[in-house]
């Protein structure tokens, strides 16, 4: 008899709640942009969305998703977790092309389908041309950063009852009522509530971030595709990593995450009075240094080399020449300085130099003796042009154009003395332009968004007469180089292969790692034929140069990779 | 899984735990059961196997134990079968690397994970084999509670190292109730917040001091790294222990304390009371007192301590450090009871000891630490000036930031007991409202740490 009274009770209860809270679990169902849309190459579609139509379009409030080349209409769905919607930036990619939208709807409260045949008329960047089909628009654009505001939408986010969420949760609150019901009684114990209110607030606590999961595909600020959800049958078998795949799938996919992250950045700074973590931190007046790859020690010059890795050096150097020598090649190493090797004054004053100079220099003075050897090391010239302005990025780890220029000079000096005719591109070649860097691979490492980027200028260089070298071959098969867009980091420092040609002399490989990429504006518009390859390891593209007979071979390496040229395997084959 | 991970915070404790309370009684056990074969399997499924096996083995040599007829016999193949399995995947490679070195072998390696918790659970398992053979509790006649005893999660992966004997009853008939749930949750924040705000942040020091080459550092830096790695295990364990513990509450298990500020301790004999006390008694009951403890005369004594804490120190692991760790502790005890140093309790001799002890065994965490004894000895040299490195590459703010800095007032004062008031229980409101906040406060920290520690930018130019 007592149970069922407890039953009739916990009933009672759990309908009360069931109407007070009016079906206990609102979905948050967010707006949906539907696109139905093709694309004759795989491109990444960003959609900026606000939710005023005064606010500016930043990462946080962005979403990437996937568009995989086809032949046929993709329905493209993306959830913006937002309850209200009032611009919204379609961003189409990073490069020139044709997409063909067949559709735009925009899903929350209100259905809004955009009017295709109207979307000439909205703000627009880079997009060359709408042409108006029967059932379709094609979008043509010529330039890296095509994309189209539509700023008149006015929607609330849809929200609906979780049917199976709303089931669980009163049923759970049933049985957890019921249960209570029956231990005050049976148990005659006597709880205190105030145990009792910290026993429900530390379960929801636990259970805070999976009471909405974030189904982005991809985070704008990290730059990185997100966790697949979990499977538990893989290859046909059981997925034995169904638990790890679980965890990382929950990491990257809980509730707030974004939010939850950016308010610890912020704690923390407070907090530890310092931006840092293992990979990057924050030192004086707003410069940034990468802490990885031993960078610290890096430069504190705590290891010099020895004798033995000199003379090593100098042997790989040598056969490394010899062999370039036999294919009629010529051969130079290019080492660009280290950011803490030129701005070791912004440095904090708790980590303090070793010795005075480093691995690089060392080798340098080292080499002297032989003149066979063509070793360049940009850094009195750089050290020297620090004067004239800012020649790395306050808030990445790599030199901005005007130390790509420099560090290119300082190359050519050295080339022309063995090809006299090549004509280096002065600085009377390019126009200056101020313009403020608002990405950075240090603030990112960090996840911070610096507003006093914006008062930091830096020199862009653009040619007087044009660019003269066009593509063959684009790091993400871009058909054209489009320097004058916005400034867009990533087209230069993407390392995949690319080659360029112009009606200038020569042919040259160029081995290179991310500091090559700002050359190529450079080098490109000096030589014929380039070709960067992203490499560490010279030997394994022997063939490679064997079969490509190119004029010159540069390798180059950052200074904290210097170590890569003690390394010569596999070794080089004989060559006649 | 692992306590401080989301998806053991969110999913794994609120279902498991929600499920328990919604079963019926007979049923409780075998959710525990369940959950906590999932709970090991989650990171390596494979390692099961060898749990299950291990299960097996002792549900079947506890009973056949049971018998008058050839006990003795079978003791002996349970004990060295479990060791078998610890030898095999914890020590093998560390036998051979040495055989090779002495006696100019050439075998090869073993290719081997060690299944994680393995020094725990094969202990628990041998504990419960020798609680039968003495014939202080009967064998199990259900495999599932020879099963839950030996992979019940709260203690599975880090202890405390359960004895049979001290839980047996339990197994079978246990009081839940409210009252245990919220002690057992606030007793896991503590651990919680121990774990992730303490240890994880002296841990980062640690790694950062210990990751430097020695030559560059100055003795300043090596103690903060020395204090800082002290303070990491002491957090690290004992909040460790605390989670195990709360969590063995909220389903109506009573573990017994496994740390009891060791680091008040005035003698090495002290600190083995109260630092990871179910060790030091696991291997005071089933090895120190079958050896015959003290009741052979005084040279057997310390004979038989010496082999207690060689055996300790293998136990933490399959290298030298480990082994010359466990032995430094070994010698300091033995030298203890000869000058029966507990006996010097005047104030001036107890602040003689308290600082003794206290080098003992920070000197002892600096060889625990090191990743060979050649570099321990070269840091202690450094730390207590018997070698000084003419330039040196960072100063001391390097290491500690603010952050640093307050964790390390509060983490010393916390260990040496200071706090100790606060966790008294009372009964008035006011204090119970306090303590709870003060645990809440703690959780959403702590989930607010996990949470962050999963950003993970794709950074370009690393390839």
């Amino acid at each position: 008899m007592k149970t069922l009274k407890f039953k009739i009770i916990s009933f009672v209860l759990t309908f009360l709640l069931l109407i007070l809270i009016k079906g206990v679990i609102i979905k948050n169902n967010g707006i949906d942009v539907v696109l139905d849309l093709k694309s004759s190459k795989d491109v990444e579609i960003q959609l900026f969305y606000t939710t005023k139509t005064t606010d500016g379009f930043t990462e946080e409030n962005s979403k990437k998703i996937s568009l995989v080349k086809s032949e046929s209409m993709e329905k493209l769905t993306a959830n913006l977790n937002i309850n209200k919607i009032k611009m919204l930036r379609i961003d189409f990619g990073e490069y020139p092309g044709v997409i063909d939208l067949e559709n735009i709807q925009i899903n929350g409260k209100k259905k809004i389908n955009v009017n295709l045949s109207e979307l000439k008329n909205y703000n627009k960047n880079q997009i060359k041309d709408i042409i108006v089909n029967k059932n379709s628009v094609s979008i043509l654009s010529d330039s890296a950063d095509p994309y189209i505001i539509i700023d008149d939408l006015d929607t609330e986010g849809l929200s609906s009852m979780d049917i199976l969420l709303t089931f669980t949760f009163l049923v759970l609150f049933y049985f957890l009522i019921y249960k209570f019901l029956l231990y005050l009684k049976i148990k005659k114990m006597r709880v205190s509530w105030i145990n009792l209110v910290y026993i429900f607030l530390i379960a929801f606590v636990f259970i805070f971030p999976v009471i909405g999961i974030d189904n982005d595909e991809i985070d704008a600020i990290e730059n990185r595709t997100l966790a697949k959800a979990p499977k538990l049958k893989k290859n046909n078998g059981l997925n034995l990593n169904f638990g790890k795949d679980s965890e990382s799938w929950l990491n990257d996919h809980f509730y707030k995450r974004r939010v939850v992250i950016t308010f610890y950045k912020i704690f923390d700074k407070v907090v530890s009075g310092r931006v840092e973590n293992e990979n990057a931190f924050l030192a004086k007046e707003g410069w940034y240094f990468y802490k990885g790859d031993n960078s610290v020690k890096n430069y504190q010059n705590i290891e010099l080399f020895s004798e033995d890795q000199l003379k090593e050096i100098e042997n790989n150097l040598l056969e490394r020449k010899k062999w370039m020598d036999n294919l009629g090649i010529k051969y130079y190493t290019f080492v660009a300085p280290d950011k803490n090797k030129i701005y070791g004054e912004f440095y904090p004053s708790y980590i303090k130099k070793i010795n005075k100079y480093g691995k690089v220099y060392q080798l340098r003075e080292y080499l002297k003796h032989n003149n066979e050897i063509n070793i360049v090391y940009p850094y009195e010239e750089i050290m020297k042009a620090k004067e004239n302005g800012l020649l790395y990025w306050k808030t990445d780890t790599h030199w901005n154009e005007y130390g790509a220029y420099v560090g290119y000079l300082t190359l050519m000096s050295r080339i022309k003395s063995d090809f006299p005719e090549l004509e280096v591109k002065m600085e009377n070649n390019y126009t200056k332009q101020s313009e403020a860097y608002l990405q950075g691979d240090l603030a990112k490492m960090l996840g911070i968004n610096s507003n006093e980027a914006l008062d930091v200028k830096y020199d862009r260089f653009f040619p007087i007469n044009g660019y003269e070298f066009t593509f063959i071959k684009n790091a993400d098969d871009r058909n054209q180089f489009i320097p004058d867009s916005k400034y867009d980091f990533n087209l230069f420092t993407s390392r995949k292969h690319v080659i360029t040609t112009s009606p200038k002399p020569l042919k040259v490989l160029i081995f290179t790692d991310s500091f090559g990429a700002l050359l190529t504006q450079y080098l490109s518009d000096t030589f014929g034929y380039v070709e960067y390859i992203p490499a560490k390891n010279l030997n394994e593209f022997q063939d490679k140069i064997i079969n490509e007979k190119p004029d010159i071979v540069i390798f180059e390496t950052v200074e904290r990779n210097i170590g890569v040229l003690e390394y010569n395997l596999p070794k080089l084959k004989e060559v006649k | 899984m692992l306590f401080s991970s989301l998806i053991f915070l969110s999913i794994f404790l609120p279902v498991v735990t929600g499920l328990y309370f919604m079963v019926k009684k007979e049923l409780r056990n075998y959710v525990l059961l369940v959950a906590s074969l999932i709970f090991y399997a989650w990171g390596e499924p494979r390692y099961l196997a060898i749990m299950l096996l291990v299960i097996i083995i002792n549900y079947v040599f506890a009973i056949l134990v049971e018998n008058e007829k050839y006990k003795k016999i079978y003791l002996a193949m349970a004990v060295i079968g479990n060791l078998s399995f610890l030898v095999y995947f914890k020590y093998f490679n560390f036998i051979i690397e040495n055989l090779n070195k002495v006696i100019n072998l050439r075998i090869s390696f073993i290719d081997v994970i060690m299944p994680i918790g393995i020094s725990f659970y094969t202990f628990q398992a041998l504990s419960y084999v020798i609680d039968v053979y003495r014939g202080e509790v009967k064998a199990q006649k259900s495999i599932y509670n020879v099963a839950l005893y030996v992979t019940f999660f709260p203690q599975l992966i880090a202890g405390p190292i359960v004895k049979y004997h001290d839980i047996e009853k339990e197994i079978i008939k246990r009081t839940v109730n409210f009252q245990n749930i919220y002690l057992g949750l606030k007793r896991f924040s503590f651990g919680l917040g121990k774990k992730i705000i303490f240890a994880n942040t002296f841990g980062a020091v640690v790694d950062q001091i210990f990751g430097t080459n020695l030559d560059v550092l100055d003795y300043k830096i090596m103690w903060l790294g020395a204090i800082c790695y002290s303070l990491q295990l002491y957090f690290d364990f004992s909040g460790y222990s605390d989670m195990a513990i709360g969590l063995g509450q909220i389903f109506g298990f009573h573990f017994l304390e496994n740390f009891n500020y060791p680091y008040i301790s005035k003698s090495i004999t002290e600190f083995w009371r109260r630092w990871h006390i179910s060790l030091g008694s696991w291997f005071k009951e089933y090895l120190y007192i079958p050896l015959g403890g003290n009741r052979n005369g005084q040279k057997r004594t310390y004979v038989n301590l010496f082999i207690v804490f060689l055996a300790t120190g293998i136990w933490h692991g399959a290298s030298w450090t480990f082994v010359i760790w466990g032995l430094w502790h070994g010698i300091f005890i033995i030298i203890e009871r000869y000058f029966s140093i507990e006996k010097y309790n005047k104030m001036y001799q107890k602040l003689l000891r308290y600082i003794y002890t206290v080098l003992v065994f920070i000197i002892g965490w600096v060889i625990f630490r090191a990743d060979t004894l050649s570099n321990g000895i070269k840091y202690l040299k450094i730390m207590f000036g018997l070698k000084k490195n003419l330039i040196t590459g960072y100063e001391i703010g390097y290491f500690l930031n603010m952050k640093v800095l307050i964790l390390l007032v509060i983490g010393i004062l916390a260990s040496v007991s200071a706090f100790k008031f606060i966790f008294i229980e009372r009964n008035t409101v006011k204090y119970k409202i306090a303590i709870n906040v003060f645990s809440l406060i703690i959780i959403i920290i702590s989930m607010i740490l996990i949470s962050s520690s999963t950003y993970n930018p794709f950074i370009y130019f690393r390839f």
